[in-house]
Order: structure tokens, then C-alpha cells, then sequence
């Protein structure tokens, strides 16, 4: 396990971004965290910065340890972020692999991870360790289980040094973790929620069942591209399977209602979707220069129009990487420089524009635009 | 200043940082040029309705920046640049606050209460939100138990046990197993010994009973 840089140690396509076909016209992605802390340690916060660099090279050393008896970190690379600039640490909140608060804090902090990101170790975040697995599609018990691995081989390599308190299990830094240390959550693409206006709904039945509908990078973040996560509240008094469960659950009502919504795309409001469908195409394929938010929105109408049948080469795969390439700081890394706002959106632009050479509008869509062209005539 | 997304569009790194002192609460805002050019321009004002933000502090101190400042270059505003003109209101500003000497033993007041592990005290946590170490939650039990029930609706971890601690308990289960049935056998002898009226025997099983009685407990 050695040191690794950003731009090349991750797979162009992290496991999260491939096909998977639990449910993948709403859920994009699930999550599992496991906030883990060594018992006789302050917490990241409160730590002097020489203490966090000791604690993070044990850290290090014990998963040195463990990549020999074990193959669950087998490529596993480490990263160090001050050895990186400020726009590869922000390219991995992009890729939804840290937090911005994680990356804020560039000394002594770390992340560890598998190169298809599927497994990855959080060092010195909110907590001493998030254990974090990262899967495409509805697939909350299978995170859960490699994260649970992960704990168990990590808890007997530290000879039980994490904070556990027979009452209330686990201990945090943040009392909203504290028990079962575990944050479940599942990415979702809500677009016809969002367009009809039905937000609001969505967010208050997620909270009456004890759960939270957040942005795009979690808390306190707005929604692009119309992506939410959906997540539990609630980490103790509850065992771990209950919780997934009851994830679970919520995001099938939401994977309902949004179903629903866009039935009605198909029916009485086709017209209006075939045109929100229509000039996301026409902007992404001939746009000269796009903001993010601008792209996102696009991108995710035709994601949409994937869904309802008028949109065909835009492939589960296709639409996720371009969701984060088009991100300021991916961009950037993908560019191996530094760019300024102009020349992002004008990089972007063009980089869409290439991908849309490979997406075509069914007959629903083409042929209508056509006909009325030459009645126009 | 680390790099965030611009609050507004989160589309563009923030390369302002607005700090707001209003009503005593202070306020502060990471936004790109773009959204900052567009504020001052009059446009946007939803945005900062929405946010509950002080619209004509926000006017007056974009004007002031607009002066210095061409609109062109996102790295032409420096951090620096701000905080002069921002003025004496500026958080950055403010004298340090003389810090009364620190606690070095419990105080009865609640508020001075520190961990005696990291030091942290009760108004601490309160203000910022996070235990200062593990042994925060023993030194302030009393009062999280309170925060926690709120938060989690539980007081009771019914979750994964770690490995170790599952042997631990293993452990002392099998240890009371052995002093039940130690105490079980010493109570069969204790009748023996009534029965055969061998008080001074049964005076000193009696005491072994006790002993056992108190180790269980």
C-alpha cells in the first residue's frame, strides 16, 4: 500500500458509476459509513495537529498490517492531502468520496482507498476513521457487509481500542452518530418530483419516517442535476439491519412516487416534457461555453427522457461520469491545469458536445421537430 | 481560504468571503464573482431572500469591493482586500477575548464543567456541537442523557458489539455461570452443616456465601 496520486489511482469509472439493475431509473447510488474513534484520543477537532499526524500513520501502518493477512484492501492506495493541490482534494467531494469539511482540512488528514473506490477509509474526518463503501444501484446490505469486514479486521489489528460504551455504543465525535456509527444513503434522480413541484412532499414524507432528504453532497448542499440523498437520522436504539431496512423502505416510496410523476410524461403532460427533453438536447449539443448547474439540469432531463423512451446512447455509465466530469474540480484533473471560469464552461461545453455526437432523440422527438419544419415550409 | 462551492450557484469555486455583523449575529457567505456581480447588479434578490440575508449591508459592502475590484479576474479579490474593507466590524477584527483562567477542577456550575480527559467543557459543547473526546460522554453523562434522547429518541445501544467486547462479556458471563453454581453447592453444604449441627462450619460457609453473593453483585 503506497502513497498514491489522484489523477491516476482511481479507475476512470468507479464501481458506483457501472450498470447495476436494482432499480436504476431512480437510485444511482447507496452508501454506508461507519464513524469509528480510538477510545484514548481526542477527537479530529479538538486534537493538536502533531497527535492527528501520529494517529494518522498509525492508522496507516495498522492497514499495512492488514493487506498482508487479508486481500479486502488488496489495491488499495493511500493519499495524504497535503501532498495534494486544492482542486484534486475538491474533485473527491465531486466523485462523493469525502466530505468538504474533510478536504478543508488538508494536514494530517488522509483517505484510503480501493481504486474502483468501492471501499474507502476516511482518516481524521469528523471521527479518528469513517469506513465508507460506495455501490451502484439499491445495494445497502451488500456496503454494509464490506464495511462490516473492514471494521472487524481494523477493530482486532487496534487489540479493541475503539471507543464503545455498553450503553451507547460506538462513540462519536457528533452525539447524531453515537451507537451503531452508521450513516446509510442513497443517491436518487427525482427530476419529475422536482419539475412538478412535489419536493416539498417528498422531503416531508422522508422526515416523518425519520430520515432526511439532502442536496447532492449531503448536508447543508442544494440539489444538482436534480440528484438527492436520502439518508437515516437516527443511529442508536436501532441495530444496524433495522436501519438499512428502513432506508430501504423510504426510498421505495420514493421510487413510487416518482414513478408515478413521470407516468404522467408519457400521458397528459408528454408536450411538456418532450420540450424540457428537446432543448436539453439541442443546449448540450450545441452549447459554445455552460456553467455546472446548467449542464447538471440538462443532463439529468435527458437522463429522464432515457427513462420515458425519446432519448436512446445515454447509458446509466455514461450519464454519471458525465454528472462528475463536468465538475469544476474534475475538470481540472481531467486537464491535468488549472483553468479559470471561462475556460471551464468553455471546456465543458466542448466536452459535451462530444458526448451528445453519441446520443440520438427517438422519432417521438426527431421526427416531430422535422415534420413541423416542413410544414413550416 | 480553503476552496468551496459558491453558496449561489455551486457551480464556481467561492473566491469571496462576505462576513456580515447584524443584530449582533454574524453572518458569513462564500459566493463567486459571478453571483457576487449579479447581487450588486440588483439581480439575484431571491437568492438572498431565501437566505434571510441582510440585502443593504450586503449592497453597501459589494459597493465598497466594486471600487477595488474589476469584476474580471476571480483572483484579483483577495481575502485581505475584504477584511480592509469590511472595516472594525470584521470578526477577524475583534480583539481576543481575555480568557479567564481555565478550569483545572470540576466547577458546580454546569457550564464550567470540563472533561478531565481533553479538557473540554460543557459550554463548549453546546456551542459547537461535538465532544471533545470519548470520555466526554462519562464526564457529561448527565446532561447528554437529556441530548441524546432528544437527537436519538433512545438511550440504549442495541447495535454491533465490538469483537473484544462480545469475549469480555463472554467472559463474565461464564465467571457468573461458576459463582452461581459455587454459591448453589455452598448452600447445599450450608443445610448439611445445619442439619448435622456443625454451627461452626456452617458459620464459615455462611461467610463464603456471602462473599460469593457479593462478587455476583
Amino acid at each position: 500500500m503506497w502513497p498514491q496520486s489522484i489523477s491516476t489511482h482511481f479507475n476512470s469509472v468507479p464501481r458506483w458509476m457501472r450498470r447495476c439493475d436494482s432499480h436504476c431509473d431512480v437510485v444511482i447510488s447507496s452508501r454506508v459509513r461507519l464513524a469509528r474513534n480510538f477510545a484514548h484520543h481526542p477527537f479530529p477537532h479538538q486534537a493538536a495537529a502533531a497527535e492527528l499526524v501520529e494517529l494518522r500513520q498509525y492508522v496507516f501502518e495498522l492497514l499495512e498490517e492488514l493487506a498482508e493477512t487479508s486481500n479486502l484492501l488488496q489495491d488499495a492506495g493511500i493519499l495524504p492531502f497535503e501532498e495534494f493541490a486544492d482542486w484534486e482534494r475538491q474533485s473527491l467531494v465531486e466523485r462523493h468520496l469525502t466530505s468538504q469539511d474533510h478536504i478543508d482540512h488538508e494536514l494530517s488528514r488522509a483517505m484510503v482507498a480501493l481504486s474502483d473506490a468501492s471501499l474507502s477509509l476516511l482518516i481524521n474526518e469528523e471521527d479518528h476513521l469513517r469506513l465508507q463503501s460506495l455501490l451502484p444501484g439499491l445495494q445497502l446490505a451488500a456496503a454494509f457487509t464490506l464495511t462490516c469486514k473492514l471494521d472487524d479486521l481494523l477493530e482486532k489489528l487496534c487489540g479493541g481500542e475503539f471507543a464503545y460504551d455498553a450503553k451507547l455504543g460506538y462513540l462519536t465525535a457528533c452525539p447524531t452518530n453515537v451507537g451503531t456509527g452508521l450513516r446509510a444513503s442513497v443517491m436518487l434522480h427525482l427530476p419529475a418530483l422536482e419539475i412538478t413541484g412535489r419536493m416539498a412532499g417528498a422531503k416531508s414524507l422522508a422526515s416523518e419516517h425519520g430520515f432526511v432528504l439532502r442536496g447532492t453532497f449531503g448536508e447543508g448542499s442544494k440539489a444538482h442535476g436534480h440528484l438527492y440523498q436520502l439518508s437515516n437520522q437516527i443511529t442508536l436504539g436501532q441495530d444496524e439491519n433495522a436501519i438499512l431496512q428502513e432506508v430501504e423502505e423510504a426510498v421505495s416510496r420514493l421510487i413510487e412516487m416518482e414513478r408515478e410523476v413521470r407516468s404522467a410524461f408519457v400521458g397528459s403532460k408528454s408536450q411538456l416534457a418532450q420540450d424540457a427533453v428537446g432543448r436539453a438536447y439541442g443546449t448540450l449539443r450545441f452549447a459554445r461555453r455552460i456553467s455546472y448547474r446548467e449542464a447538471s439540469n440538462h443532463l439529468s432531463l435527458l437522463r429522464l427522457g432515457t427513462h420515458l423512451g425519446w432519448v436512446k446512447g445515454l447509458s446509466h455509465q455514461r450519464f454519471n461520469e458525465l454528472m462528475v466530469n463536468i465538475r469544476p474540480a474534475s475538470l481540472q484533473l481531467n486537464q491535468g491545469r488549472v483553468q479559470n471560469s471561462t475556460q471551464r464552461d468553455e471546456w465543458r461545453a466542448k466536452l459535451l458536445r462530444g458526448m451528445m455526437g453519441k446520443v440520438r432523440l427517438s422519432p417521438i422527438l426527431s421526427q416531430s421537430a422535422a415534420a413541423e419544419s416542413s410544414q413550416d415550409k | 481560504m480553503a476552496l468551496s462551492l459558491c453558496e449561489i450557484c455551486q457551480s464556481k469555486y467561492a473566491s469571496v468571503w462576505i462576513c456580515l455583523q447584524h443584530q449582533g449575529v454574524t453572518e458569513q457567505h462564500r459566493i463567486c464573482t459571478d453571483c457576487v456581480a449579479q447581487i450588486a447588479a440588483g439581480e439575484m434578490t431571491h437568492f438572498a431572500a431565501a437566505n434571510d440575508w441582510d440585502i443593504p449591508k450586503l449592497k453597501e459592502v459589494l459597493a465598497q469591493l466594486q471600487q477595488g475590484w474589476s469584476g474580471d479576474d476571480e483572483e484579483d479579490v483577495t481575502l485581505q482586500k475584504l477584511q480592509a474593507m469590511m472595516g472594525d466590524d470584521a470578526p477577524w477584527n475583534e480583539e481576543p477575548d481575555v480568557a479567564a483562567p481555565p478550569e483545572t477542577q470540576e466547577g458546580t456550575d454546569e457550564t464550567t464543567l470540563r472533561c478531565s480527559h481533553c479538557q473540554t467543557s460543557w459550554k463548549d459543547i453546546q456551542e459547537g456541537g461535538l465532544m471533545g473526546c470519548p470520555h466526554c460522554y462519562t464526564a457529561f453523562a448527565d446532561e447528554m442523557d437529556k441530548v441524546i434522547d432528544e437527537l436519538q429518541h433512545s438511550a440504549m445501544h442495541v447495535g454491533k458489539v465490538p469483537r473484544f467486547r462480545q469475549k469480555q462479556e463472554r467472559q463474565a458471563e461464564v465467571r457468573q455461570k461458576r459463582q452461581l453454581h459455587r454459591q448453589e453447592m455452598l448452600q447445599k453444604r450450608l443445610e448439611a452443616a445445619l442439619r448435622a449441627e456443625r454451627y461452626e462450619e456452617a458459620a464459615q460457609i455462611r461467610d463464603k456465601i456471602a462473599q460469593v453473593t457479593r462478587s455476583l453483585v
